[in-house]
C-alpha cells in the first residue's frame, strides 16, 4: 500500500503501468519491519532477515530478534545465465553467487529460474569447478 | 508462527529459533507506533502478513 501510494505520489496521479514501474524501482523506505528497497534490477523486495527466539517479555511470548542478515535479495530471482556460450563462457557455480549479465539491455525483463531447474543449472555448474565472480 | 497466534501458545514455544522479515517484537519507534495503532484497531498482534500489506 505504501509502495503504491508514494509510486502514485511520485507519477503525479498517473497510473500506467509503465510509469508506476518506474517510479517503484529503486524505491527505499523505513517499514515496522525495518529499512526496505526495491531492486530496480528484479523489481523484487530486498530487506533485512531477522533471527529471533521466542521469549516472554511481560508475560507474553514474543519473537525477540537476536542476529540480522542486511539488505537480502531472493536469490533465485536473480538472473541465471541457462548455458556457458550465452553468458561470455563464464560458468556459474551457483545460483546465489552468480551475478554474470548476458543482456544487460533486457535484465530486468528475464524470466527467473526457479526451483528443481535452478538447482540442476547450479549442480550441473559447480561439478565443472569454474566459478565466476 | 505467526504474531497474532504467539499469545495463544503459552510457555511450549520458548526457546524456538525463527528467521524472518518482521517480528512485532522489532525494535524501532516506527514499529511501537505501529503494532500500537494496529492492535487499537483489530484487538490483535499485527503479523509479516500484515506488515507486507500496508507497509
Amino acid at each position: 500500500m505504501h509502495l503504491i501510494y508514494q509510486a502514485l505520489q511520485q507519477t503525479g496521479g498517473k497510473t500506467d503501468a509503465d510509469a508506476m514501474v518506474a517510479a517503484m524501482k529503486g524505491m527505499k523506505w523505513e517499514s515496522p519491519r525495518g529499512p526496505i528497497s526495491i531492486d530496480p534490477r528484479t523489481r523484487d523486495i530486498v530487506q533485512n532477515i531477522y533471527i529471533r527466539k521466542v521469549e516472554k517479555v511481560n508475560g507474553e511470548p514474543w519473537a525477540i530478534e537476536f542476529a540480522t542478515f542486511e539488505a537480502v535479495k531472493d536469490p533465485l530471482r536473480w538472473p541465471i545465465p541457462t548455458s556457458r556460450r550465452s553468458c561470455k563462457g563464464r560458468v556459474i557455480c551457483s545460483p546465489i553467487r552468480c551475478s554474470c549479465s548476458c543482456r544487460p539491455d533486457r535484465q530486468d525483463l528475464r524470466p527467473t529460474v526457479r526451483g528443481a531447474r535452478a538447482r540442476q543449472i547450479g549442480a550441473q555448474a559447480h561439478r565443472s569447478r569454474r566459478h565466476c565472480g | 508462527m505467526d504474531d497474532d497466534d504467539l499469545p495463544g501458545t503459552g510457555d511450549i514455544l520458548l526457546g524456538v529459533v525463527t528467521a524472518g522479515f518482521y517480528s512485532a517484537a522489532h525494535p524501532s519507534a516506527l514499529n511501537r507506533e505501529y503494532v500500537a495503532a494496529y492492535q487499537k484497531a483489530t484487538g490483535h498482534r499485527p503479523n509479516f502478513i500484515s506488515v507486507g500489506g500496508y507497509y
